[in-house]
């Protein structure tokens, strides 16, 4: 289970840690955004820093007022549970945001009191059959 | 990687028109695959999909290193969506 809390800005937030291009881990705090379909952001300095690899550019379709931007995205490897998983890391310049892409098949959980406790945790293997 | 200036919108009808130009007719009449993503390359009109979005790129850029590759999501108005105002 990874766990995280609500911030000051009552955002519920947990530490990504994101694999440098010589292996090293560095660890990053992200906001969580259901909103977001995508499974991470981070900004360019921090790509620039992990020299990550761009694999394409794409664009994001924001639904509340229909603006459409292009981004660079790019592989990243992070820690996620007890193993490693490839995601795609979409360069934008806020705040570092976890979306859907990464939380799903995980149960989120949050309390949204300051400093609540944040958690993801891993859904049991989906049965094919049902 | 010589990247051409495009505008999303303008990258997003050229990617499904490569979609219903190429990509279609090999489907030879199989579920349309809504939710897949297609990365294109912009000059050569070269094309993999794939329901994830890192494997189609990268499939691309194995068979072209200097392909200027823009990925859409068949069905989507853009490969992500946000729900920001």
């Amino acid at each position: 289970m990874i766990s995280g809390a609500v911030d000051l800005m009552r955002q519920p937030a947990i530490a990504v840690t994101v694999f440098d291009s010589s292996g090293g881990p560095r660890t990053t705090e992200a906001r969580i955004d259901t909103g977001f379909s995508g499974d991470l952001t981070l900004p360019k300095a921090s790509i620039e820093q992990l020299g990550l690899r761009m694999v394409t550019r794409a664009s994001n379709y924001r639904v509340g007022s229909g603006a459409m931007a292009a981004f660079n995205a790019y592989e990243g490897t992070i820690r996620w549970h007890s193993g490693i998983r490839q995601i795609t890391v979409l360069e934008s310049e806020i705040f570092p945001v976890v979306g859907v892409g990464l939380l799903w098949e995980n149960r989120l959980s949050i309390d949204f009191v300051p400093g609540g406790a944040v958690t993801v945790a891993e859904l049991p293997e989906l049965d094919d059959g049902v | 990687m010589a990247m051409r200036a495009i505008a999303p919108e303008d990258a997003e009808a050229f990617g499904k028109s490569v979609y219903e130009r190429k990509v279609r007719p090999t489907l030879n009449g199989a579920a349309e695959p809504i939710g897949s993503f297609l990365s294109v390359d912009l000059d050569s009109e070269d094309w993999e999909l794939d329901a994830n979005l890192l494997q189609a790129a990268r499939r691309l850029r194995e068979r072209r290193p200097d392909a200027d590759v823009y990925t859409i999501r068949i069905g989507y108005p853009a490969a992500f969506l946000s729900l920001g105002i």
